[in-house]
């Protein structure tokens, strides 16, 4: 590896002129940043974003913000990792990942971790919105994980809830509990946060008990 | 009190909300859903909240609360021991605790305080807030200590409340009271507290009879095991108040010298005065028609009379005057007992003990009269009948002079009459032969009314109780009883709930004429700081006693 | 018909079989074979031999850390329903370095030509519109000059490198162009050889499924029974009988008229492949072949030597430059990596598969393209036409 290391200071590389030009971009200015993915599928309701990194993907029911003047935020509920190649499948080599770096390297540049955000609202100048974003996340923005804080402040009420809970795309419940406790963490597994939205849970799912105590058990766990 | 004002003073006029109006009607109560951050625990019964109308403000008390669940499924599953989030989501969502309210009293919203309360005619509309009552509304409607007129007397306060609840005592004089509870509830403290009120205000002058020791000097304090003393009616109000005993050994053994021993002597019995202890001296009715017999010949020398004759002589005497030979014997051998009382003379010396009492009432000096060591009911029952008949009988032509000449000096003090083991005077069969029961009846007509103290209120004749003006309950278990306290209240099935509910020590529910609305007290407690209230100087220091003698002084005589 | 079938296997075999007989008599007296193939003059090719005829060379064990270099092409032919007559040679670069988890390289650079000179070029003399021929050629010819920067390129950076190359080093196909084409061409060629050569970067060709039939050829070479063969002058053909006398003439119609044919036709219809086949085991490889193509007599000192190799799902052929088969540490790496690619792509070299992937413009891609151009044009306000026919198969695209 540090032979790696040194050949990056030579500039500019002989290879250079053979890179992909977003891998020449992403060895440059795109170093610093610090975007987990960029947008390729957007709507208002949901988007899709390429993860920077294979396997490097925001984690399921995580809060993300994309870069925009109204800056949209979302929340994971669908990582996935694939081929580009559409007539390209995956097969099995029975090899560990590690095996498969140094004598396969060519396979992980085949695969995309792509992920799914449901749009939950948007900043306001700074300020959080419960509602779906005027203007959908434009292609090719950058998508942050929100901070905690960022977090804490748009769930301090419960409307995020009700949205998860519309949403018939996933296994709703699945994705409630992985925002809870990511919510919960930001809220710094403050009891009495997670009593109030299990409060405003109990009112959403209606007179499904079955269902709020599975909730609210596997968020507390 | 809008919100609308919405400045600090106005926010800090509103209490804790603890949950919203839900469903309900003006007959049968309220109900509140409790708001689930609190804790179900605390809405005790008898607790005092204000519900925030759109218009009115709606002052309630609470009388019931109920656990509920929106769904059977949680009852059937329900959430583990360990589970402490999941029980924290459920409360207040799928299990939920509703709350019975009892309006009593409304006020409408921004009255100036001249309007006052009103009786509920009204409902406050749906998810109407309910506040935890705070000190102004009750000050509101109970009014506040140490007004000019000093018709506020603090008597506790209300539940987890840190405020005065008061008596109005201008109307808790103006009509017959009633301190009920069961033995051990502290009704004798109750009692002392209402005559403290009475003559520390100078509302109304009282008569006491009491039976057991408890007003006049020194009392017991029942507390758990250990016993302490608490000063008594004389010790506080010192010259205002006379003891009078039947027993004056038994009163001095306890360090007091009485005012005035009282005799009486045969002649001042009537019949009447002995037709009320059929019960207790278990005569039949035609031993009493002897006795008329006997009257209608030896007019007030009856029971001398009778009393006078040996075993045998008296069927011979029956014959003599017409009457029924058997009945007379009964009549004679159960009156026979009369003779064993130590205060029963032939003939009183220093004036007759009746007119002495009506000098001090007059006075307007309050009147002990202890029964020392007579404890006997039939001694209670004789001594508080023969007296009282007689000092209402001159109420009654001081009444009438009054009403004649309609001048102010003419017009009697009002006077309370304390009697304990009240049923014993007002159960339906003694309510009609006794004077407590003409009293009770009469009302206020001639300036007398009763303060009756009972543990069994269902033994009192309804007529009697339905004319009690002001009820202070201890707690009562037996369920005739808690029914015959609330005659002839409108509203009554939440209160039952809070009668059966209440503490057994220091706890009262109040209600009637006395109170706007009724009210659950924790009494106000009887110690050092009571006594300075009341105006005892005993425990001041000698400067400022005197300072406050002088004043006293100034005030009474004038300057010189 | 069933017959038919059954009666062509049966032949097949017994072909095979004589086949590899007679590879097993000239094994052990290769150079007799070789000498007899230097002397004479076939109609078909013949390999010329360094170490021998046959026998496996076992595999080499690949050096834990190498990196492969690979490259292939493809194009968008000029089009004359398009608005322009340009055309798209598209290169499709890999380099995957083995045993030390680097990212590896993979991308693809497409060059348009559209310029006035760029379309046109003049060959031999005569001025011609770059047809379908030429941009093949000139793919080609990149295919192999990219191959060459990019392993020289990653050789500056420190990889040991191996540079791979689909299909055949030898570039027969010149043969019959105009000589200033020719000359172009190879030179270009050879100067990147050179270049591989200076910077000791193994390069090598990769023919899958070869049909080339060098080693059958000498086999039948061995049948026949001249000293000295001279096709041209066969005297079991016909035409050529005329200088032979009676007796000599009698002796061979025998041969001829008893069903055999020419004595080299019992192998008729046999490859290398399937000979070769039956003699290797996986991972091993045949001798070095000298291939003797006539072109090769102007590849200087990059003459072509190649083997066969069993890479277990197939035979491939490699084809080396001289200073590789020379150099025995070269060699022996170019088999090593040969059949590591092949395992790791399933019986097809990894690299050169994905430099296909990467290289290949597929039908979207095309109309992205000639959209992109249009667009072009229309933004620099060159007038421009499409024909009715190309439109109607557009799609909107992204």
């Amino acid at each position: 590896m540090t032979r790696v290391e040194n050949v990056k200071e030579r500039k500019p590389s002989p290879l250079s002129r053979f890179m992909p030009d977003e891998m020449a971009k992403r060895d440059g200015a795109g170093a610093e940043r610090t975007y987990v993915g960029e947008v390729v599928e957007s709507s208002t309701t949901e988007l899709i974003a390429e993860a920077r990194e294979l396997h490097g993907g925001p984690s399921f029911g995580e809060f993300i913000r994309i870069e925009a003047d109204l800056p949209v935020l979302g929340i994971i509920f669908n990582v996935f990792t694939h081929s580009i190649e559409p007539n390209r499948r995956p097969t099995a080599y029975g090899k560990t990942e590690e095996e498969l770096r140094l004598e396969q390297p060519q396979i992980f540049e085949l695969l995309r971790t792509e992920f799914q955000a449901l749009i939950i609202g948007y900043l306001d100048g700074g300020a959080p919105v419960q509602i779906l974003p005027p203007q959908p996340a434009r292609i090719h923005s950058f998508v942050h994980l929100c901070t905690d804080e960022e977090v804490r402040a748009f769930t301090g009420n419960d409307d995020y809830l009700r949205r998860i809970l519309n949403t018939s795309k996933v296994p709703t419940d699945e994705l409630l509990i992985a925002v809870l406790r990511h919510t919960l963490r930001a809220h710094k597994h403050s009891r009495d946060y997670l009593v109030r939205m299990g409060k405003e849970l109990s009112r959403l799912m209606g007179d499904d008990y079955d269902r709020l105590s599975s909730v609210i058990r596997r968020v507390a766990n | 009190m809008a919100k609308s004002k919405g400045d600090g003073a106005t926010a800090k006029t509103r209490g804790e909300a603890i949950g919203v109006i839900t469903k309900g009607s003006l007959v049968e109560g309220l109900e509140m859903k409790l708001d689930s951050a609190q804790n179900v625990e605390d809405m005790k019964a008898g607790k005092f909240v204000v519900i925030e109308g759109d218009k009115n403000d709606f002052f309630s008390m609470v009388t019931d609360m109920r656990l509920d669940a929106k769904n059977q499924e949680v009852l059937l599953h329900p959430p583990g021991r360990e589970d402490d989030i999941l029980r924290k989501v459920l409360a207040g969502t799928s299990t939920y605790n509703i709350v019975s309210l009892r309006p009593m009293l409304m006020m409408p919203k921004g009255a100036v305080d001249d309007d006052g309360p009103r009786p509920v005619k009204a409902i406050p509309s749906h998810f109407s807030e309910v506040q935890e009552a705070m000190e102004h509304d009750v000050a509101k409607i109970f009014g506040k200590e140490g007004d000019p007129e000093g018709r506020y007397f603090s008597i506790g306060n209300p539940l987890d409340m840190d405020t005065q609840v008061c008596l109005d005592m201008i109307r808790f004089a103006e009509r017959s009271n009633g301190i009920f509870g069961k033995t051990g509830t502290g009704k004798s403290f109750l009692t002392r507290l209402a005559l403290c009120g009475l003559i520390h205000y100078d509302k109304a002058v009282n008569l006491i009879f009491d039976m057991h020791n408890e007003y006049g000097f020194k009392a017991m304090k029942e507390n758990g095991s250990s016993s302490t003393f608490v000063k008594g009616l004389k010790q506080l109000f010192g010259e205002r108040v006379a003891i009078f005993s039947l027993d004056p050994q038994s009163t001095r053994a306890r360090g007091v010298q009485a005012d005035h021993e009282v005799y009486i002597s045969y002649d001042q019995i009537t019949v009447e005065d002995i037709a009320p202890l059929q019960d207790e001296l278990r005569l039949n009715p035609t031993a009493v028609e002897s006795a008329y017999l006997v009257y209608a010949i030896y007019k007030e020398r009856w029971l001398r009379t009778l009393l006078a004759l040996e075993g045998p002589d008296v069927e011979e005497f029956a014959r003599e005057i017409g009457a029924h030979a058997g009945s007379l014997v009964a009549l004679h051998r159960k009156l026979k007992r009369l003779e064993n009382f130590p205060f029963m003379v032939s003939k009183v010396t220093d004036g007759d003990v009746v007119d002495r009492i009506m000098e001090y009432l007059d006075k307007g000096i309050n009147v002990v009269l202890e029964f020392g060591q007579q404890t006997s009911m039939l001694c209670y029952l004789l001594v508080a009948n023969i007296i009282a008949r007689r000092i209402h009988e001159m109420y009654v032509k001081k009444s009438e002079r009054f009403y004649a000449t309609q001048r102010t000096e003419d017009q009697p003090r009002q006077l309370m009459i304390t009697i304990e083991e009240a049923h014993k005077f007002l159960n339906p069969t003694a309510a009609k032969q006794t004077i407590f029961g003409t009293i009770a009846r009469e009302m206020r007509k001639y300036y007398v009314s009763l303060l009756v103290v009972d543990q069994r209120p269902s033994s009192i004749d309804d007529e009697v109780l339905s004319q009690i003006g002001t009820r202070i309950t201890a707690l009562l278990n037996d369920e005739k009883d808690i029914q015959a306290v609330l005659t002839g209240v409108s509203g009554t099935e939440g209160l039952r709930s809070v009668l059966a509910s209440l503490d057994s020590k220091q706890q009262a529910l109040i209600l009637g004429h006395a109170v706007p609305m009724p009210v659950v007290v924790k009494t106000r407690d009887y110690d050092t700081q009571f006594y300075k209230d009341m105006g005892c100087l005993d425990d001041l220091p000698e400067a400022e006693r005197k300072a406050k003698i002088d004043k006293g002084t100034v005030a009474l005589y004038g300057d010189n | 018909m069933v017959v038919d079938e059954r009666r062509v296997q049966e032949d097949f075999r017994a072909k095979l079989e004589l086949a590899l007989a007679e590879y097993r008599r000239w094994e052990p007296e290769w150079q007799t074979l070789a000498t007899k193939i230097n002397k004479s003059r076939t109609s078909w090719l013949l390999p010329g031999m360094a170490d021998g005829l046959g026998g496996g060379v076992e595999r080499p064990e690949r050096p834990a850390e190498i990196s492969i270099a690979a490259t292939d092409g493809s194009q968008i032919f000029p089009d004359r329903h398009e608005v322009s007559s340009c055309f798209l040679i598209n290169i499709g670069y890999i380099l995957l370095h083995y045993g030390t988890g680097e990212k590896p390289l993979m991308s693809s650079k497409p060059t348009l030509y559209y310029r006035e000179e760029e379309i046109f070029e003049e060959w031999g003399g005569r001025r011609m519109f770059v047809n379908r021929d030429l941009v093949g050629f000139k793919r080609s010819l990149m295919e192999f000059t990219e191959l060459a920067d990019l392993a020289l390129a990653a050789k500056a950076e420190g990889h040991p490198v191996v540079a791979l190359s689909d299909g055949t080093l030898i570039l027969w196909n010149l043969e019959g162009k105009p000589q200033d084409f020719k000359e172009s061409y190879l030179q270009t060629t050879l100067e990147a050889m050179d270049s591989l050569r200076d910077a000791r970067i193994p390069v090598a060709g990769y023919i899958s499924q070869p049909g080339s039939q060098e080693l059958i050829n000498a086999l039948k070479l061995g049948l026949c029974p001249l000293e000295v063969a001279d096709c041209d002058r066969c005297p079991w053909q016909a035409e050529n009988q005329l200088g032979f006398n009676e007796d000599e003439i009698g002796a061979i119609q025998d041969d001829l008229w008893r069903g055999h044919g020419l004595p080299c036709s019992p192998l008729e219809g046999l490859n290398d492949a399937v000979l070769v086949s039956h003699v290797l085991s996986p991972g091993q490889r045949t001798p070095l072949y000298l291939s003797t193509s006539k072109i090769l007599n102007e590849y200087g000192s990059h003459r072509i030597y190649y083997f066969y190799l069993d890479v277990g799902a197939e035979i491939g052929r490699v084809e080396i430059p001289e200073w590789v088969a020379t150099d025995p540490e070269l060699l022996e790496l170019v088999h090593a990596c040969m059949c590591d690619q092949a395992d790791k792509g399933q019986g097809y070299p990894v690299a050169l598969a994905e430099a296909h992937e990467r290289a290949v413009v597929r039908g979207a891609d095309r109309d992205t393209f000639y959209r992109f151009l249009r667009d072009t044009f229309v933004k620099n306000n060159i007038q421009t036409s499409i024909s009715t026919k190309s439109f109607k198969k557009r799609y909107v695209g992204i």
